[in-house]
């Protein structure tokens, strides 16, 4: 799994996700989310990579 | 609609006037793995006794049990000569929607698409039609003894045999057998006195079948709602089976109390909903359900084996309970019959926990993830399906996502010890031989035990029967299988033990003694 700097343009992005957002609900945000999740895991396609990325996002609640 | 079940006579056994046989094999309980188990095993030349505590088939006071029977299933039943009446009986499918509205299509799939067996997807029947087929069938065998009303209440192990008491309404009496297989299902007293622990597991989720025929055509498709407007946006099943009967089969509060949503004036008012209110229908059966969950450590205790509900129980989607039994008994049924024949040693007995555990093991896992999908714990397990669906209704990628069940399949046994390189089961595919006649692999199975397949080039060992696949078999579906220079091994069931590409001789041996449990 790519954890080097590999997003082209981080603040465009960062800047985009919360423009989508912007006058939504906090549960229509997660809605938004999800699905956004969704499209990027088909993008990349690869089930050990996918899983690689779950255990990536638990671990900042799990390692102090 | 009441349906007419068939009453078998009791009989009195032979043990009852001082006879002490030793059975080869025994097996408790005739409902589909039972009776599917009796049918191989006889089909083989292998004696058999059967002890049902019932008279008749189906369960009473319950007729709605497994409606979906699969392709794997079909071609054992093939096997077994019931094939042609239950397609006769039942609604052939293939077609399945998975909706979200009233009729707001998410997707479809037919799984009949690219398929090579005789047997189609799937054909839904009610269970007692098919365990009535499998019963004439059995009487129709030399060497099968079917005892209704003969109830197993015990049993005991002794070195080389088995002693099962039995009761009747003529008394009760020890039976001797060599094997015994427990397809009594969860409630087993076999399992029960033997001390073989397991764990059931109640689900939460709550559900009503309502088994209907009504005067409007629709199309003999597996429907599936997600969340239907007429069920309060809960899920619900729609499907045919024989004589124009549907079932339906309605996600519950998982607070309501069964006993309320079952009534037949709340079933009405539910189809009323479904169906519309001028629709006629007629109501067969109604009855409440919930899941339950359980699974053996070990399908084998000494000279008893555990199949179907007796050896694990799961939800039911995909249609992976009935099926499973079924292939429980098959894979179960060629090696006992080649252990008592003397073409195997006992330790290929061993094979049947390594290879149907992790199917149960693999079926519980994901009839699991379905019910999952299908009624979300949580509210962020609610806004991921939402997320899944919002996706679904413009992507495919996100169709697959979608889990209403994954249909029952066969399971591959790839890393059984019999498995050289494979594990698959083959469809049974049409061919023709080279004397010009027509038939499917079913038939070579029947013929010969361990089917070798050989595709131009390759060699048999000697004394081995082979089928030269291209000159003795033809037809585009088993070429295929079988390309040029590859090998296959099939075992009874059907199963590939090995797929070999330009094996020597000596190698493909080796495959065929690893197949029948000879290997060291």
């Amino acid at each position: 799994m790519k954890l080097d700097p590999n997003i082209p343009d981080p603040d465009g992005f960062y800047e985009a996700v919360i423009e989508a957002n912007e006058g939504r609900s906090l549960e229509e945000s997660l809605r938004f989310t999800l699905r956004l999740c969704l499209l990027l895991a088909n993008q990349i396609g690869d089930q050990g990579v996918l899983m690689a990325a779950v255990a990536a996002a638990r671990e900042p609640e799990t390692t102090p | 609609m009441a349906y007419e079940l068939p009453v078998f006579p009791w009989r009195r056994a032979p043990e009852q006037d001082g006879a002490r046989p030793r059975h080869p094999v025994a097996v408790v309980g005739g409902g589909l793995t039972g009776l599917t188990a009796a049918c191989a095993l006889a089909l083989r030349n292998i004696p058999v006794v059967l002890l049902d505590e019932d008279d008749t088939v189906g369960v009473r006071g319950a007729s709605s049990r497994g409606i979906c029977y699969a392709q794997r299933s079909l071609e054992i039943f093939e096997q077994l000569g019931i094939y042609d009446r239950i397609a006769a009986k039942g609604t052939t499918w293939s077609v399945a929607r998975v909706l979200i509205g009233a009729a707001d299509e998410v997707y479809s799939y037919d799984l009949a698409a690219g398929g090579t067996s005789r047997q189609p997807p799937f054909i839904n029947i009610q269970q007692f039609y098919v365990e009535w087929y499998l019963a004439d069938r059995l009487a129709e065998l030399p060497g099968a003894d079917l005892r209704w009303r003969h109830r197993v209440t015990g049993a005991r192990p002794e070195g080389d045999h088995v002693l099962l008491d039995v009761e009747t309404p003529g008394g009760g009496y020890v039976l001797e057998a060599s094997w015994v297989i427990d397809a009594s299902g969860l409630a087993s007293a076999v399992r029960a006195a033997l001390g073989v622990p397991t764990r059931p597991q109640q689900g939460v989720d709550r559900w009503c079948i309502s088994d209907v025929r009504f005067h409007d055509p629709v199309p003999p498709e597996r429907w599936t709602w997600v969340e239907a407007p007429f069920n309060e946006g809960r899920a619900v099943w729609q499907h045919q089976m024989a004589d124009g009967v549907w079932r339906m089969d309605y996600q519950m509060d998982p607070d309501s109390r069964p006993e309320e949503v079952a009534t037949e004036e709340v079933a009405r008012s539910r189809l009323r909903a479904h169906l519309g209110a001028d629709t006629e229908i007629e109501l067969v059966w109604v009855g409440p359900w919930g899941y339950r969950t359980h699974l053996l450590d070990d399908f084998r205790c000494g000279r008893v084996f555990f199949a179907g509900d007796a050896a694990h129980v799961f939800s039911p989607f995909g249609a992976r309970g009935g099926n499973s039994g079924i292939q429980d008994a098959e894979n179960l049924a060629w090696k006992l019959a080649a252990v008592l024949g003397g073409k195997a040693p006992e330790r290929l007995l061993d094979s049947y926990n390594a290879e149907r555990r992790p199917a149960a093991d693999f079926n519980i896992s994901t009839t699991e993830r379905s019910a999952r999908f299908v009624a979300p714990r949580s509210p962020f397990e609610r806004a991921l399906r939402q997320a899944t669906l919002d996706l679904a209704r413009r992507h495919d990628f996100a169709r697959r996502v979608v889990n209403m069940g994954r249909m029952s399949a066969a399971f591959a046994y790839t890393d059984s010890p019999l498995t050289t390189n494979g594990g698959d089961a083959l469809p049974n595919v049409p061919l023709r031989r080279g004397d010009g006649g027509e038939g499917t692999l079913a038939d070579l199975l029947r013929e010969t035990e361990m089917v070798v397949l050989l595709g131009e080039g390759c060699a048999a060992p000697d004394g081995v029967r082979a089928h030269l696949v291209g000159t003795d078999l033809r037809g585009a579906a088993i070429e295929a299988m079988v390309p040029p220079s590859r090998a296959l091994v099939v075992r009874p069931d059907g199963h590939v033990a090995a797929r070999l590409d330009h094996p020597a001789p000596a190698a493909l041996r080796e495959a065929i003694d690893r197949a029948w449990g000879r290997a060291a």
